[in-house]
């Protein structure tokens, strides 16, 4: 037999499913003319920002943001880290770098956060600028939209300040948005002169459209900025063109643009401090013509009005702040004794703490030998042998303790501003004696890698009234601009060409008498009256390391008067904190012992920032700094 | 560029081609449609008119059937009768008139049944009748190999469309009970041709079953179809599958060198983790799309999720010419996998269960504490003038172990891990079916647990360590709903689970960096340790009191399709819709957990310890959740046509139409809730001649969403031809020798859509409202959230790679030795970058993603496969090789200074550093030599090679150094023996041209500046560079803290490259099958017993760690051998 197929089949059933795929399918394939045209339904486009308040404020303070954070010293910038007077002692940060000498236009630094992130913030503004004067809404007066503008104008001179400061010239692109669709970019620097001129025009440029103060009321806008703080960045620029560093070094008379444009001053020009001194004067004839729109902090407790300074919010001392929380500070500061977040491993060096004046205001080290050991100043009083029941000018109510004579007897601020081993921690709320000693409780041992390498951890911002342990942090207007710094510059450029005026001793003695200390002339005769310019140059270099410690200042300030490649190279000492102790609360006395903690590599190409080499590649017409 | 009479031209263009997509579609659908509602009428229905005179009954029956696809049945004794000759004329008559005509004058009649017609002669009992009488009888034979005699075992023998059948003994003997003498008689076996023979009246049949031709009579998957193997000549490799069962959880571990092309690496052994599998290796460096297209049963899916179990067919798609037809996303290469299906027969059920061990292949070593103290002071020797940090007393105690609380010597391995672990396996699946449905069934349970320990207090009541599970149910149903439709469904359900340790992020880090002084894992009155708060943790405690986390994937497939065949419209012609609808859900339960922890700092009076609290600890477990998952559904619809004409012009083509929506069902953002689509067309046109030259062109034409409106489409055409040499008539002479050869070349364009850049509808701009900085002016006030975003890329499409592939396939000695081997070359333009040559000063805070990369790859891959038998020996090799260089081309990099430092023109994962030479001796050499990245430099400092000359050692000297992290070359070879009952199987595996770089605390000792998170490994202090070691040292001298000139996280360096090549013997099998024998009284039909080794033996120049793990310090699961013993029963 042949045969073929012999089934049943269920047909009904079949064409039931079949029916079904035909009507599911031919649904589903209707729609497929627009099958991919589809997209995305956001709210939020660039035209519809310029039509609303929020929008705009939201755009604004998005612009703001790329200002430094000051107190974000170990990720944001080197300018506290790679100072000759702090010791850090964190791993793998770009700091380590600077201060081992083994970094290069390739291996840059915090790169990311300085150059790139200042023209992001211009590109930003320049945005702002560009269409804020679009804005539709009804809430929004002409005379806001001109604050507005003056004020991301500030932003935006800020951010070509804090290039000018860090790499010497740089590109000015004005209004302009750098074409992002182009194949060769042949941008090139300006010279460091258009750079300063360029900062200089802009702040004067909006100092009509800013109020002269922000009432006390109007907590609003607290942080923005007035009259007074385009006044007094002009003076801190104009300081520092007047410097050594740009005011016509040979180092740098030999950076050109490919097309044979230099970008350094060629020459020295006495004229730029007379300026300086005038721009400074300008900041205090504003605040004393205005009832004293700022003044220094005081108090019966000199160690305590200073103090106050780094721990009152919006005191009467700061001319432009940043609002944030003091976790970022404080918590690097505290010993693991506290418990919790306590990541203590940042102090000043023993360089740092050498600086400081006796109680009587002589400066107690004049230098240093070859060795290392201190040149001691023996009308000062000071001694590094032996122990004395001493009791702390802040902690008083906690008792004396029995302390090493390096501490005892020295100026207020050293007490509000430096915690050694042996010494009371400042929390109000309990009474911790802090030990740095290998196994102590805050040393090496027990504190893993967060324990401070010199043997000294800051007081200076720390505020005794939070509880660190528990997790509060409390905040903090960080100083970038305060009054104290108008008054150091000022007197910084008056003793460069006149220096006999009496400015000098008043604004630099208001300082000292502030801290405590006796005027300038009374504790050195021989600076009276202008008699010894370079020994008062050398003062006033001390008064401003002391005064301004940590707030990034001496960085730039070791930099524009070039004696970073001394006083940032070589040997740095601390105490000897691998002294092992019997009791973890009890410092040894092997502790107290100058002790080699590293050294620093610093060499003339330093003075500036090099600029990163991609940058470079990207941009043959960029012309590197001088070294690099 | 995109103006707008552009942008309405493409777009009308596209849209008058998805119109036409539409209409084939529908018509498919119609013309089933129509068909199904045919078949069911045709009786009634009038015969086409057709006249014939003087024509045989067999004639007039043969256009009958032509006409009306009847079937005629009837018996040979009848032939004579059915050549009378007769005369009709069908119009308007229907087949019963017509037929009653035709035998009018004949002593002949018919019935009619459904679909057939029977054929007897008038005065006998009608067939059917008779049939279904008629009593049982029994049928016996032989069955026997064609070629040998011999008789063949075990041979299936069915009586088809009934429940009835039986199995060859011993001796090949069978007997049957059959009823009537319609119907077929099937008669199988594993590795021979089916029989059907007819039931006849016969009662003694004896069979010769005839040997499955190797090669080229096979039949290869291809995209969107089959292919016989004789014809195709795309790069298509498979795998048996048999090679792919082996006891581990994921397929993908399991491809490391079986076929030729894959490249694969597996650097966990994780329990449920994966391995990285490129094809041809990588074509591309936009690592978002680097990895191959996977298919499951024609439907996107994740490889990993298929059971090897269940696998019919596993091939690769490897040139243009294969995977053209999947367009867009085709670039990478495409790898298919078809699930099994039922094949008619009686039930089979076969089990498969394993049970085994499971460890690390290698574990790093670490240094003890006495060690490590004395690493210690040698390194503070250095800059403290030689002085001890450790006194000897303190380093005799670690030594002595006298007090373990104060002075611990830390085995962290020994603490934290086991030697081994147990994995279980087990598969059970049914399969079986009638002429009208087949089906596949399946379940499987696999179990893997983890070196990790536990802790046996069980302070808490959790467990925390690592934990897998996998339930796989499978259904595979065919059914044939009318002769020529098969409606075929798939359905398949993977549940996974995972418990881990809360702290496994961090688990290995810490396990690996720990010092073994640091504190012990518990204190000796069980107190828990624990470091300072920031600077580190315990290991221990991450591992068993760091809570749990417990992680669900459900995933659910269901495939629907219907297969028409259309052979009444045209011959050869099919018509395809297939259906699919995918779930996946990812549910993760987070109980984490952090005691409170403690640090002794010394001895009380009474010896008790005294503790400083270095935690305080959470009270109750925290809790989180997170949820994840997607949908998808796809849609193809398609025609195909396979005819031959004249006997020698061999003609396919196939139309394919496709629609893919994926929706991510937990989206982050409202663009993300947006589905993705794809959709396309596919076409194919085959041609052979005299099945001696070949031809084949394929088309693919398909787009995005994710493209600009009027850029979403393209073409992506690929051409092969080929010349199967030996079926030549001048070949004949040299068949003897060369049964087989045959040369193929193809070209092609394929183009790659998963291009990155993490963003969608790239055509447009963004603003950023999610990210965008603040500013706090003041406790009560703070501004932000507003910033430009992505800026417009209205250019934004695809990679496109142009793949050249020539190959060459040749069978030797009648088969036993096969070659296959192909050369590739592919050109990849378009890959999709974020821009390097914009400098930072334009300000954009998101860079734009622009289609201008360009990388080439090229390469071969073979493989070899040889049988052999001596006397009862059987023996099978076979080996394959892989290899592929690549060269970026353009990656939009600005020029280096010195060009050697240029990426562009090297390998993609090209290592790059400084030539180390060998280690300051003295002062005298370091002040002799160029300086070194401007720091201070000491003897037993590494020297580097000043490669520009220019006096100074600096990141200008960086040059590449070794080969690229992945592997060039990956190859495979093994050997099966068979003996009796016994069966022995070894495969090995190797890489080649790969290289990695060591680093990481362990090698960088005390660079974490914590002396409790220092861990060094032991080969460090056996190797390193001392005063009275200079010669043989491999490591610099110790420092105390970050030496940046040392350290390999600053400096890679040729002194911390290392080969990665390695040959590993990756499986070993033994077997033993039970003779059929012994199984006669059971109910089983084969049974086997085996024990398996992977991974057992590994060669490498590199011992430290498993070289397989790669890159760092060994710190993370590492890959595992393991041992089991299964069992394999078939009833």
């Amino acid at each position: 037999m042949k045969k073929r197929n012999n089934m049943k089949y269920p047909i009904k059933i079949t064409r039931n499913v079949i029916l079904l795929l035909i009507v599911t399918t031919s649904t589903l394939l209707t729609s497929c003319e627009s099958y991919l045209d589809k997209k995305g339904d956001e709210s939020m486009t660039f035209e519809k920002i310029w039509t609303n308040r929020t929008y705009i404020e939201q755009y604004y303070g998005n612009v703001w943001s790329y200002i430094l954070k000051d107190d974000d010293f170990l990720d944001a910038h080197p300018f506290i880290g790679a100072s000759d007077d702090v010791s850090l002692n964190y791993i793998s940060k770009g700091y380590l770098l600077i201060n081992n000498g083994t970094w290069s236009p390739s291996t840059v630094p915090y790169s990311t956060k300085l150059w790139p992130q200042c023209y992001k913030g211009i590109r930003e503004a320049n945005i702002f600028l560009g269409n804020v004067d679009k804005c539709s809404d009804s809430n929004v007066s002409t005379n806001d939209i001109k604050r507005w503008k003056a004020e991301i104008r500030f932003v935006r001179a800020y951010l070509y300040f804090c290039l000018y400061r860090t790499y010497g010239p740089c590109i000015l692109l004005g209004d302009d948005l750098v074409d992002i669709t182009s194949q060769n970019y042949t941008y090139q620097r300006s010279s460091l002169e258009e750079c300063q001129t360029y900062i200089e025009n802009e702040l004067n440029a909006i100092i009509e459209d800013l109020p002269l103060s922000i009432s006390s009321s109007d907590t609003q806008n607290f942080g923005k900025p007035t009259k007074g703080v385009c006044i007094a960045l002009i003076g801190r620029l104009k300081l520092y063109a007047a410097r050594q560093l740009y005011n016509g070094c040979n180092l740098y008379q030999n950076i050109q643009n490919k097309d044979g444009k230099k970008l350094f001053p060629q020459s020295y020009d006495q004229g730029k401090w007379i300026a300086a001194a005038a721009a400074n004067k300008a900041l205090i004839t504003l605040s004393e013509t205005n009832g004293n729109l700022y003044s220094l902090i005081t108090n019966s407790n000199p160690a305590l009005a200073y103090q106050k300074v780094f721990v009152d919010d919006w005191n009467s001392e700061l001319i432009f702040a940043r609002y944030n929380s003091r976790m970022y500070l404080q918590r690097y500061f505290t010993p693991a004794v506290v418990g919790g977040t306590c990541y203590g491993a940042s102090g000043p060096t023993q360089s740092m703490v050498d600086a400081y004046a006796m109680a009587n205001g002589r400066y107690p080290i004049t230098g240093y030998n070859s060795n290392g050991t201190p040149i001691i100043d023996a009308a000062s009083g000071y001694t590094e042998t032996g122990f004395s029941s001493f009791t702390h000018p802040i902690e008083g109510t906690k008792g004396a303790l029995s302390t090493y004579n390096m501490y005892v007897n020295r100026e207020p601020r050293f007490y509000a501003s430096v915690v050694w081993s042996g010494g009371w921690w400042p929390y109000t709320g309990a009474n911790h004696l802090v030990c740095f000693a290998f196994n102590g409780n805050s040393g090496p041992t027990i504190s893993r890698h967060d324990y401070p390498l010199s043997g000294y951890l800051n007081r200076k911002f720390v505020n005794p009234a939070v509880n660190s342990s528990a997790g509060t942090w409390g905040t903090i207007t960080w100083p970038v601009i305060r009054l104290a710094e108008i008054y150091l510059n000022y007197v910084e450029a008056l003793n460069e060409y006149d220096p006999s005026n009496s400015d000098i001793y008043t604004y630099l003695n208001k300082i000292r008498s502030r801290a405590g200390l006796p005027n300038i002339e009374t504790v050195y005769p021989e600076v009276a009256n202008g008699a010894n310019q370079s020994k008062m140059r050398e003062l006033i270099r001390k008064e401003r390391q002391i005064e301004l410690y940590f707030e990034g200042h001496r960085y730039f300030d070791t930099r524009q008067w070039m004696i970073a490649t001394t006083v940032n190279n070589g040997n740095v000492y601390g105490m000897n904190i691998n002294a092992v102790t019997t009791s973890a609360n009890t410092t040894p006395s092997s502790y107290w012992k100058r002790t080699l903690i590293g050294t620093r590599v610093f060499t003339e190409k330093h003075y500036l920032y090099p600029m990163h080499q991609s940058e470079i590649n990207k941009d043959p017409n960029l012309v590197q700094n001088y070294g690099w | 560029m995109n103006n707008e009479s552009t942008l309405t031209s493409d777009k009308s263009r596209n849209k008058n081609i998805l119109e036409t997509v539409k209409c084939v579609a529908l018509s498919v659908f119609c013309t089933m449609c129509l068909l199904f509602v045919s078949a069911n009428t045709f009786a009634q229905q009038p015969i086409p008119s057709f006249e014939l005179k003087d024509v045989t009954l067999l004639q007039v029956f043969d256009k009958l059937s032509k006409e009306s696809k009847y079937a005629f049945i009837y018996s040979d004794e009848l032939l004579a009768d059915l050549n009378q000759k007769v005369s009709v004329n069908s119009k308007g008559k229907n087949l019963n008139e017509i037929l009653d005509h035709v035998f009018k004058n004949t002593n002949l009649t018919y019935k009619t049944s459904e679909r057939q017609i029977t054929i007897y002669k008038k005065n006998k009992v009608e067939p059917s009748n008779q049939a279904k009488s008629s009593k049982k009888r029994t049928i016996t034979g032989v069955v026997v190999d064609a070629k040998t005699k011999e008789p063949i075992i075990g041979a299936t023998i069915w009586v088809k469309e009934s429940s009835v059948g039986a199995i060859t003994d011993t001796n090949g003997k069978y007997s049957i009970n059959v009823l009537g003498n319609t119907g077929l008689i099937s008669f199988s076996y594993v590795g021979y041709e089916t029989q059907d023979v007819p039931v006849g009246d016969k009662t003694n049949l004896n069979i010769e079953l005839e040997e499955q031709a190797k090669g080229l009579s096979e039949v290869v998957v291809v995209a969107y179809g089959t292919q016989k193997k004789e014809s195709v000549i795309g790069a298509i490799s498979s795998v048996s599958t048999d090679k792919l069962k082996l006891p581990t959880s994921k397929i993908s571990n399991m491809l490391a060198g079986q076929l030729a092309g894959i490249v694969s690496i597996n650097s966990s052994g994780e329990p449920g983790s994966g391995s990285n599998f490129y094809i041809r290796g990588l074509c591309t460096f936009n690592s978002s799309s680097q990895t191959p297209l996977v298919l499951v049963d024609g439907v996107e899916r994740s490889l990993d999720l298929v059971d090897s179990e269940d696998i019919e067919s596993f091939s690769i798609l490897k040139d243009a010419t294969a995977t053209a037809v999947y367009g867009v996303r085709g670039a990478n290469g495409v790898i298919l996998i078809s699930t099994k299906k039922g094949l008619e027969g009686k039930p089979k059920i076969a089990i498969r269960a394993e049970s085994g061990l499971v460890g690390p292949t290698t574990m790093p070593k670490m240094v003890n504490s006495a060690q490590w103290a004395e690493l210690y002071n040698e390194g503070y020797g250095y800059t403290h003038g030689g002085s001890k940090f450790y006194s000897d007393d303190i380093i005799q105690k670690y030594a002595s172990g006298v007090d373990n609380d104060l002075y611990p010597n830390t085995n962290w391995m020994k603490s934290l891990y086991n030697d081994w672990a147990k994995n279980y396996k087990i598969n059970v699946n049914v399969s079986g079916g009638g002429a009208m449905v087949k089906y596949y069934v399946a379940g499987s349970y696999y179990n893997e647990g983890s070196i990790f320990k536990e802790d046996n207090e069980k302070v808490y009541d959790y467990n925390s360590s690592i934990k897998y599970s996998k339930v796989n149910f499978r259904a595979n149903l065919d059914i044939n709903v009318t002769p020529t439709t098969t409606l075929t469904v798939n359905l398949g359900n993977v549940y996974e689970k995972k418990n881990q340790p809360g702290g496994m992020s961090t688990l290995w880090y810490y396990a690996f960096g720990t010092s073994p002084n640091a504190f012990p894992a518990k204190y000796s009155d069980g107190t828990l340790p624990g470091p300072q708060s920031g600077t580190g943790s315990n290991p221990y405690q991450l591992l068993a009191y760091s809570g749990y986390q417990q992680t669900f994937w459900n995933n659910a497939q269901s495939t629907i399709s219907l297969l028409q065949d259309l052979s009444k419209l045209v011959e050869g012609l099919k018509a395809n819709v297939k259906f699919s609808y995918d779930a996946l859900t990812t549910n993760t339960i987070s109980r984490s957990f952090t005691p409170a922890t403690y640090l002794a700092t010394g001895r009380d009076e009474s010896g008790a310890l005294i503790y400083k609290q270095t935690y305080i600890g959470q009270s109750a477990l925290g809790f989180a959740t997170g949820n994840s998952g997607n949908r998808v559904t796809y849609l193809e619809a398609s025609l195909n046509y396979n005819r031959v004409f004249d006997e020698k012009h061999r003609i396919g083509a196939l139309l394919l139409y496709n629609q893919r929506e994926e929706n991510d069902i937990v989206p982050s953002t409202s663009l993300t809730s947006l589905p993705y689509r794809n959709q396309g067309l596919a076409g194919r046109i085959t041609y052979a001649f005299n099945d001696c030259y070949f031809a084949e062109f394929n088309l693919g034409y398909n787009g995005s969403e994710n493209f600009s409106p009027g850029k979403r489409f393209g073409f992506f055409p690929a051409t092969a031809v080929g010349w199967l040499v030996s079926n030549e008539k001048f070949w004949e002479s040299f068949s003897e020798v060369c049964d087989v050869l045959k040369l193929k070349a193809s070209y092609g364009i394929v183009g790659n859509d998963q291009i990155g850049g993490n963003r969608r509808f790239i055509y447009e701009a963004t603003i950023n409202t999610t990210s965008a900085g603040s500013y706090q002016f003041n406790s009560n006030q703070s501004y932000g959230g507003l910033a430009i975003g992505d800026p417009a890329n209205p250019g934004v499409s695809w990679e496109k790679a142009k793949k050249t592939n020539a190959g060459i396939e040749a069978n030797f000695l009648k088969g036993s030795i096969r070659l296959q081997a192909d050369y590739f070359s592919e050109k990849r333009s378009g890959i999709f970058l974020q821009r390097k040559s914009i400098p930072d000063y334009a300000g954009l805070t998101n860079i734009p993603y622009v289609n201008v990369g360009k990388m080439n790859n090229q390469g071969i891959d073979a493989s070899l496969e040889m049988d052999k038998k001596i006397g009862k020996l059987e023996l099978t090799g076979r080996a394959n090789f892989t290899y592929a260089h690549n060269t970026i081309v353009d990656n939009d990099d600005p020029s280096y200074v010195y060009a050697y430092r240029n990426r562009i023109g090297q390998t993609y994962g090209q290592i790059f550093g400084y030539q180390a030479i060998g280690f300051f001796k003295d002062d005298e050499d370091i002040s002799n030599s160029p300086t070194q990245f401007g720091g201070t430099l000491m003897p037993g400092d590494i020297k580097y090679k000043d490669i520009n000359g220019d006096g100074t050692v600096d990141e200008n000297d960086e040059s590449p150094i070794g080969y690229s992290t992945i592997p060039e070359i990956v190859y495979g070879f093994g050997m099966t023996a068979q003996w009796k009952g016994f069966d022995l199987n070894a495969f090995f595996q190797g890489t080649g041209r790969v290289s990695f770089v060591i680093s990481g605390l362990s090698f960088d000792p005390f660079s974490s500046g914590d002396l409790g998170r220092s861990a060094i490994n032991q080969d460090v202090y056996a190797n390193r560079w001392t005063v009275n070691n200079q010669e043989n040292a491999l490591y610099p001298r110790i420092s105390t803290s970050v030496n940046t000139n040392n350290s390999p996280s600053y400096r890679t360096s040729t002194l911390w490259l290392r080969n990665g090549n390695y040959l590993r013997l990756k499986t070993i099998e033994l077997g033993y099958t039970v003779p059929k024998k012994l199984l006669k009284k059971t109910f089983l039909t084969s049974a086997r017993a085996y024990i398996t080794g992977i991974n057992l033996l590994t060669f490498s120049s590199f011992k430290l760690w498993d070289p397989e793990q790669g890159s760092g310090q060994g710190a993370s699961y590492p890959p595992n051998r393991t041992i089991s013993l299964g069992i394999n029963l078939n009833i």
